[in-house]
């Protein structure tokens, strides 16, 4: 792996007749073969890949199967810390180990624009075979489409994932009772703040990156554990929609310590000067779990004896009080108390 | 029926008997009125009875005819100092013969047409004998009569009755029943009645709870101490706590703003009583006040008058930092008066709450919560029904003008001049809330609630919508919510299950304009504020309005400011600035110390966290940086206000142009300003002085260029910047030499309070379209 990453760009697109990305390399013919064979085959991990049949036959280790989709669209396409490729891996890896499932096949769809750097596209295959081999799973089928320039932003890209469970998952929002902790893995925001950074040719001097990768080895570590009542990734809108979809799940107040939530002060200090609320912003290598109270130590402890749950922490609880309408506090450094706002389309200054 | 014992000289006509049943509404129950029916009429030799009746008061009066003229005359025309009297019905009704004159009980059952009495400050007669050894209410803290005393403070459920207030917990001694009693006595029938043996009593305690002395007298004795010794004292005042401390002291106060997390906003000060000339002395000396701002001053309601105060007085530069102003009052409580005679210096008296928190009323969450912030407090166990901040006002123009209607004034109501088919509650913006609600031709708007940003205010808000409906028996049946979804009230109304209307932040600024001047035709409205959500989805506030309510047209408007950093512009004045030197391509030195990396410049150009605002106030905080160097602020209006005071004369405007757009509004130009803003080479006070002046010229020339096109009567002027007085009386006195006529709104302050009332009025008028 490290020797193909390790391969210069110009070097492999040698091998194409091509440097840009055409309609023809869609329409299925001979292009198409090439493109297939030349990015997509060249970098791929799996033996189990088979271009030659229209199906993946998988054998799998058990009868509880867990199947996941998602698509992914980000700008820029690479960024510090990952590309859409990674993402799309670690995405759907993700959403398979927080029910407390093993990813083991993914299926990828791309559609990409007339027009595409195939330079950069075979950037973008590589990190998604590196982060397929990073999350111990295989990819196993594959699908390529081209549309016409200006009808995509460059790489599209759908991903399904198959995982499996050892009996039927267990973990699920009814199960949360009042006085339960919640814990996160690590710091919030990394991701967001790294994508818009990037995104923006800020060209802010810093060593922030996406926090990308597979939360399995999290998940793994806890998923027996006694009083484990939840899991989720805050991916899109950040803790602030994970935690009000806990409020509205059990039906319970959320209530969290503005203390004692891990934020990196590069994260914070852009989100400041920027104006953003961090807790909207997406990570895409975190868990919050909701645990009871007895076994949020254990819980803590497993997660930092992982290096990826180093900065974990005890954020908050559920509180007691039950209503129409649950919402979720923050209690401020200050020693006031807050709404934690939840994500609005357009989020419209209210303060005169 | 002829009544005995009518003297003989009297001639035949006048011995004539009449009987009356009579039904009066208006401002008639605890303020001491049935009471004084009472004793007219038997001095009169009336018989009859009075009773509350459904929050007014029914009569049945018969006597001789010209006796019974001169009881309505004294009735309706000569009432009691608090009382509003409206007579309701007269019918004649037939003499029943009856041997005397009673107060009746109450009818218990209440609705719709209560008007609820405010909290006054003592009479001059308790407060002689507050302060007479030889009265046996000398120095008691809770001494009131039927006209003066603690009212909407301690109501719990109407009618006014002292089982239903906080004072329904004290049974009366012997002597105070008899009072009580007695039609000849001035506590006849005073629900709040008190005296030492049977009344409320007041405790200092040490910050961990512990009862240090009982008595007043040694209470006072080490209240005046304590602040002598610079500390902060917690103390339960009518609508809530008060935090107290030497005014004097520099390190008292800059102790009290350590703890309270206030760096800068300015504390309110009390002064003792105008009651010799050492105390009469004593104010002047530290504030320049016209007779019309004393008087204001003196009012029962014991507003905070915002005044002038001297540069060399003898009150702290930290009281009130950077600003030539001051709030002033004068003790509001019994209490307030003695510790103040005892300790002969002005004290600071703010809201005992925690910085964003709501006013406390209760001795438990003031243990709680304010430990850390006081050294003792001054508890009560006179239970406060609900929390009611400080009033202030400010003489503008020679005009009382409200800039915040809290005890004395609250609840506040208006005559409608159109009926309302079915009840509406209307639950204002998101800061310096009020609620109003509105049927037939009543409005009655809640207490100042505060700024919705915490679980504990929003709680408030609530609360004070469940209570405005109890103690008037009004149940709404729609609810009107600012077009800004976000706010806290706007989200309550949609989860609120009553049907939801939305209207327009400057719309019900303009609405609410012209129910406070009674408008009667189409108005040329000027809107000016920090910020709400225009119908086009950019923020508006420097809006212009031509129409009337229920049809108003926006007619003028800034050129949009595009500013970086969604709700932290507001508390950061350099990107106001940043955003005008941007958008006109100045480069600028001293935005960019605030900018080191060039991040809020690169987001501006791509629009990341961007918004178009047409806001004065934002105009005034970029103004305020360029001037003053006021990077950011730690208060609301702090870089405004402390702009503000660097004028002192006006001088020569610089033309603002008025541009035509496609879309009809005409626009008005800022840019011409910049050069001379960013001048190294001037003064804060020229910047400010041209600045005040360049605005006042526009609200000239808009009004002047919309004088060609409409028939313009009244001009208005309303929103927060209106509380400029530079500005105010810049532009009533300019547009006055034009000709024009310039109201200023004097019941509802002119500020986002007024929201819930501009909703109401608007949503009304525009079903009536």
């Amino acid at each position: 792996m490290n020797d193909l990453m390790s391969q210069s760009p110009s070097k492999e697109i040698e091998s194409l007749k091509d440097e840009f990305v055409s309609l023809a390399h869609g329409n299925g013919g001979l292009l198409t073969k090439e493109l297939i064979e030349q990015v997509f085959m060249r970098f791929a991990l799996s033996k189990k890949l088979d271009t030659e049949h229209d199906s993946a036959s998988l054998l799998l280790p058990s009868n509880h199967v867990c199947m996941t989709t998602d698509s992914f669209i980000v700008t820029p396409l690479e960024f510090p810390g990952g590309t859409i490729g990674s993402l799309a891996i670690f995405g759907t890896v993700n959403d398979l180990s927080v029910i407390g499932a093993k990813p083991l096949y993914i299926s990828t769809g791309f559609i990409i624009e007339e027009g595409f750097e195939i330079g950069q596209l075979i950037r973008i295959v590589k990190s998604m075979n590196e982060a397929a081999a990073k999350s111990n799973v295989e990819i196993v089928t594959g699908d390529t489409k081209v549309v016409p320039r200006g009808f995509g932003g460059g790489v599209y890209i759908n991903t399904t994932g198959i995982g499996t469970t050892e009996g039927y998952p267990v973990l699920d929002m009814s199960l949360i009772q009042p006085e339960d902790h919640i814990v996160i893995s690590g710091p919030i925001g990394d991701h967001g703040i790294a994508v818009l950074l990037a995104r923006e040719e800020f060209g802010l001097k810093g060593n922030l990156r996406s926090d990308c990768a597979s939360v399995f080895p999290l998940t793994e570590a806890i998923k027996s554990l006694e009083g484990l009542r939840f899991m989720r990734d805050p991916t899109r809108g950040g803790i602030s929609t994970l935690l009000h979809d806990v409020a509205l799940g059990s039906g319970f107040d959320v209530l969290v310590d503005e203390s004692s939530i891990p934020i990196r002060p590069e994260v914070r200090s852009v989100c400041e000067i920027l104006g953003y609320d961090p807790f909207v912003l997406a990570s895409e290598g975190r868990v919050v779990a909701v645990v009871s109270p007895e076994s949020s130590t254990d819980l803590l402890n497993y997660w930092r004896d992982l290096s990826q749950g180093a900065e974990a922490s005890i954020i908050g609880k559920i509180t007691s009080s039950h209503n129409s309408s649950p919402t979720v506090i923050l209690n401020t450094e200050l020693g006031g108390q807050r709404f934690v706002e939840q994500l609005e389309d357009d989020p419209l200054p209210r303060i005169c | 029926m002829i009544q005995r014992g009518t003297s003989h000289s009297e001639k035949k006509q006048f011995m004539t008997i009449v009987a009356f049943r009579l039904e009066i509404s208006g401002l008639v129950q605890g303020v001491g009125y049935r009471p004084f029916v009472y004793r007219n009429a038997v001095s009169l030799g009336i018989k009859g009875w009075v009773k509350n009746n459904h929050g007014k008061v029914t009569l049945h009066i018969e006597g001789q005819q010209n006796r019974v003229n001169e009881l309505l005359d004294l009735l309706l025309n000569h009432p009691p100092q608090a009382a509003i009297p409206k007579l309701q019905s007269k019918v004649s009704s037939h003499p029943l013969s009856l041997q005397s004159f009673s107060i009746e009980q109450s009818d218990s059952s209440c609705s719709g047409d209560v008007s609820i009495p405010s909290d006054q400050y003592i009479c001059e007669k308790c407060e002689k004998e507050l302060g007479d050894p030889t009265n046996r209410r000398f120095q008691h803290p809770f001494i009131n009569c039927c006209e003066c005393g603690p009212r909407f403070s301690i109501i719990r459920n109407m009618p006014y009755d002292r089982h239903q207030t906080s004072m329904g917990e004290f049974e009366l001694c012997e002597r105070c029943r008899q009072e009580y009693v007695s039609p000849e006595d001035r506590r006849f029938h005073a629900q709040p009645i008190a005296c030492q043996d049977c009344g409320p009593t007041i405790r200092l305690c040490d910050s961990a709870g512990i009862t240090h002395s009982v008595g007043e007298l040694s209470i006072i004795a080490s209240i005046a101490e304590r602040l002598d010794a610079g500390d902060t004292i917690a103390i339960k005042s009518i609508g809530g706590y008060h935090l107290i401390c030497d005014a004097t002291n520099e390190n008292a106060v800059a102790k009290l703003r350590h703890k309270k997390c206030r760096p800068h906003k300015p504390f309110a000060v009390m002064f003792p009583s105008l009651n010799d000339d050492q105390n009469i002395k004593l104010l002047q000396n530290c504030v320049e006040m016209s007779e019309q701002e004393q008087e204001l001053l003196s009012d029962k309601r014991r507003p905070i008058v915002l005044a002038k105060v001297y540069a060399n007085s003898n009150i702290a530069k930290n009281v009130a930092p950077d600003l030539d102003i001051l709030g002033a009052m004068l003790p509001c409580s019994p209490l307030h008066h003695l510790i103040l005679n005892k300790f002969k210096k002005p004290i600071v008296a703010t809201s005992g709450n925690i910085n964003g928190e709501p006013l406390i009323t209760d001795s438990q969450t003031a243990q709680n919560k304010l430990n850390n912030v006081t050294d003792c407090f001054v508890h009560n166990n006179r239970d406060i029904a609900r929390p009611i901040d400080d009033s202030v006002m400010r003489i503008i123009s020679n005009k009382a003008l409200p800039i915040r209607i809290g005890r004395g004034f609250c609840p506040t109501e208006i005559e409608l001049p159109f009926k309302i088919d079915e009840p509406i509650l209307a639950v204002g913006a998101h800061q310096k809330s009020t609620v109003s609600i509105a049927w037939h031709n009543r409005l009655v708007v809640s207490r100042h609630i505060g700024d919705l940003n915490s679980p504990s205010m929003v709680s408030k808000f609530e609360a004070c919508v469940e209570d405005i409906q109890h103690l008037y028996g009004v149940k709404p049946v729609k609810v009107v919510s600012d077009f800004h979804k976000g706010y806290a009230s706007s989200k309550w109304a949609s989860s609120s299950g009553y049907e939801q209307h939305t209207v327009q932040h400057h719309i019900a600024h303009a609405s609410a304009w012209a129910l406070d001047v009674n408008a009667t035709e189409s108005s040329l409205v000027f809107v000016w504020d920090g910020v709400g959500l225009g119908i086009d989805n950019t923020l508006w506030g420097g809006e212009t309005f031509w129409g009337r309510p229920g049809n108003w047209q926006r007619v003028a408007s800034f050129r949009p400011l595009k500013l970086q950093g969604g709700n932290i512009v507001s508390s950061q004045p350099w990107r106001s600035a940043a955003a005008m030197c941007w958008q006109c391509g100045l480069p600028q030195t001293s935005i960019e110390s605030h900018d080191p990396e060039g991040l809020v410049f690169k987001a501006w150009k791509q629009d990341l966290n961007c918004h178009l605002s047409s806001s004065v106030g934002r105009l005034f905080d970029g103004a305020s940086f360029a001037s003053l160097g006021l990077a950011s602020t730690s208060y609301e209006g702090q870089a405004g206000m402390r702009f503000e005071c660097m004028a002192k004369v006006l001088l020569a405007p610089i033309h603002l142009p008025l541009n035509e757009r496609n879309d009809g509004i005409f626009e008005i130009d800022w840019r011409p300003l910049m050069p001379m803003l960013f001048d190294t080479k001037l003064s804060a006070q020229y910047k400010s002085e041209v600045f005040h002046s360049s605005l006042i010229e526009v609200i000239g020339n808009v009004t002047r260029t919309m004088s060609s096109i409409f028939e313009i009567n009244q001009v208005g002027l309303a929103g927060g910047v209106f509380q400029n007085a530079v500005l105010v009386e810049g532009a009533v006195n300019l547009l006055e030499r034009q000709g024009f006529c310039v109201e200023l709104p004097t019941k509802f302050p002119v500020n986002d309070a007024s929201i819930s009332i501009g909703q109401v009025h608007e949503f009304a008028k525009r079903r009536q379209v």
